[in-house]
């Protein structure tokens, strides 16, 4: 350290997210439509996370999804004049969604580039952030990550971006009607059968799941 | 009879998705209530439903493989190839204009003369070579300015008007020149005297500065490819220790920004396993508490002990702080963890102000080495 006097050491603990107030989106949002680019990207900070892990559960690709997210984002800040208010997020996610149809519909083009044979390469699977886990546990997990998402990738892609925004994501109807830009009903029936396929695929496949997750299982 | 509960039966299994999610109304749900206790199916498949939706709730978060945040050459329009910004020179356009009527015509002539065309073609040449000399050697230079004055903007403006100023001089040898100057004003820019302008014009520069895979991709597009000096994309002036971090201060200036951020001056980071230490000098009276906290991609992520978390800025505003992990917290081992981009994010609280300080770094390793290829 430059000076002699004393350094504060600061021990981090667990998470208290209510500590420092959330970016001034507003502000941000204003800024970055006078083209301030700096203020764009601290958007784009914020919402990165989420985006990619969207992007990557609808394409079902780790290259794809950082592909689509980034055709995403320079896709907003091009429109983000035509932002006008309501929620930024619904507004960002309903870019990144469709950036992620146009990505399935690229990937539709190319032959034999399976996303099954990208999640089945080691090297591609992706990688989780709970840097907690014991091996064994990061094991039965990306077991169970890899299945599920072969039955994801069964999807068409609405009824994918529908799925992944409620049940992956926790998103509410409302908030995946305004993202998806379809009624509250379709967004129901579009989640319906969702469930449906991919709760017949992980019983069809049931015994690919860990134990512990198997559906029919009692308890 | 049957065909009812058929009927029954299909239009409750429709509604089991959303009866999971409680967005039934209150006669679907009465439905729903009655048929479940007379159908062992639509029961097992609510069970089975119910896990369906838990497990997909279980799926992990993943971490973004780069950032996203932009920089200035991704939203600048590039000028096209056909239609290069020297085009719209007005004296440009006629000489063109003027060579492609020349051209036309002797065109016309060779085909017209038949046999003299072997003897006109020399002739051509020469004439357009007298012609054209100007138009060529002006416009490779002129594009060579255009990318340079390109890459330039996303620096400081001050460094443009000097980059301008020195260009004519450099122009003879300007494409081994300017390219491997416009790299250095890439990779280097921190080494300009610190000025707010800059500041906001290298925001994208320095949080991407991981990502010198676009530099590479905009060293490519000049004319010529040159073996340029190997430059890292850390800021020259920052002393940090880890080479895997790139550090910046961030004293961006929005247009309108809430909290204003101020400005490090001197400041030190150093990275190690579970600890972050950082120094540097703040506008900011002696005495003045501060709240310090480190996000990770946008996010809060770990918040100092509330006894332990405030700063105290020393004279001259100069501050020291160490972040350290508590043991048994193996994602704050940020060499180890997910590359990310972090920011300690600094602000008043005793008394509070307007303001925040922002050190921005990564940990997305030292950048690839910009290809280069053979002249």
């Amino acid at each position: 350290m430059e000076t002699g006097s004393a350094v504060t050491c600061i021990e981090l603990i667990s998470p208290v997210s209510n500590l420092v107030p959330d970016m001034d989106e507003t502000l941000a949002i204003q800024a970055a439509q006078k083209g301030d680019l700096a203020a764009f990207n601290r958007l784009v900070m914020a919402y990165q996370g989420m985006a990619y892990n969207v992007a990557y559960r609808i394409v079902g690709d780790v290259d794809a999804a950082a592909d689509a997210c980034q055709e995403a984002f320079l896709s907003a800040y091009k429109s983000i004049d035509r932002f006008r208010g309501g929620s930024f997020k619904s507004w960002i996610l309903r870019i990144v969604t469709n950036a992620c149809y146009d990505q399935l519909r690229y990937q539709g083009r190319r032959p034999a580039d399976s996303l099954d044979a990208a999640a089945e390469n080691a090297e591609h699977s992706p990688k989780l952030i709970n840097g907690r886990e014991r091996p064994e546990e990061h094991a039965v997990r990306r077991e169970l990550n890899e299945l599920i998402q072969k039955a994801i990738n069964t999807l068409p892609p609405d009824q994918r971006a529908v799925l992944v925004l409620s049940d992956v994501q926790g998103f509410a109807y409302q908030e995946i009607a305004d993202i998806t830009g379809i009624s509250l009903g379709t967004v129901k029936s579009r989640l319906s059968r969702a469930r449906g396929k991919l709760r017949d695929y992980l019983v069809e496949y049931e015994e690919l799941l860990p134990s512990q997750y198997r559906l029919t299982s009692s308890g | 009879m049957a065909d009812q509960n058929g009927q029954i039966h299909n239009e409750v299994a429709e509604l089991l998705s959303a009866y999971i999610d409680d967005e039934v109304s209150a006669d679907e749900r009465a439905l729903v209530e009655a048929h479940l206790t007379i159908c062992t199916t639509c029961a097992q498949d609510l069970t089975i439903l119910r896990r369906t939706v838990a497990l997909l709730g279980e799926l992990p978060q993943m971490a973004a493989p780069r950032p996203f945040t932009l920089r200035e050459s991704d939203v600048r329009p590039v000028p096209s190839p056909a239609r290069p910004a020297w085009w719209q020179l007005p004296w440009v356009r006629g000489l063109a204009a003027a060579t492609a009527m020349l051209l036309c015509v002797v065109v016309v002539g060779v085909v017209l003369l038949g046999q003299g065309a072997m003897v006109g073609a020399p002739a051509v040449s020469e004439r357009l070579a007298m012609e054209v000399p100007a138009t060529t050697e002006v416009t490779s230079q002129e594009v060579v300015v255009e990318k340079v004055v390109e890459e330039a903007e996303t620096v400081l403006e001050a460094e443009k008007e000097e980059q301008e100023a020195v260009e004519p001089a450099a122009l003879p040898p300007a494409p081994q020149e300017a390219t491997a100057e416009s790299e250095m004003m890439q990779e280097a820019p921190a080494e300009a005297a610190p000025a707010e302008e800059k500041a906001v014009a290298d925001e994208g520069e320095q949080l991407m500065a991981a990502e010198s895979d676009r530099a590479a991709a905009g060293a490519a597009r000049m004319p010529t490819a040159t073996p340029a000096p190997m430059l890292t994309a850390t800021p020259a002036p920052i002393p940090t220790t880890t080479p895997a971090v790139a550090a910046q201060a961030m004293p961006a200036v929005a247009p309108t920004p809430t909290p204003t951020l101020l400005e490090v001056e001197d400041l030190s980071l150093e990275v190690e396993p579970g600890v972050i230490r950082a120094s540097g000098r703040v506008p900011l009276p002696e005495g003045r508490k501060l709240l310090v906290a480190l996000w990770r991609d946008g996010q809060p992520l770990q918040w100092a002990t509330v006894e332990s978390r405030q700063l105290v800025i020393e004279a001259d505003g100069q501050f020291s702080l160490a972040l350290v992990a508590q043991s048994g917290i193996p994602s704050f081992n940020l060499l180890a963890a997910e590359p990310a981009y972090y920011e300690i994010r600094i602000r008043p609280v005793d008394p509070p102000a307007p303001v925040e300080i922002r050190i921005y770094f990564d940990t997305y390793g030292p950048p690839p080495p910009v290809p280069t290829s053979t002249p």
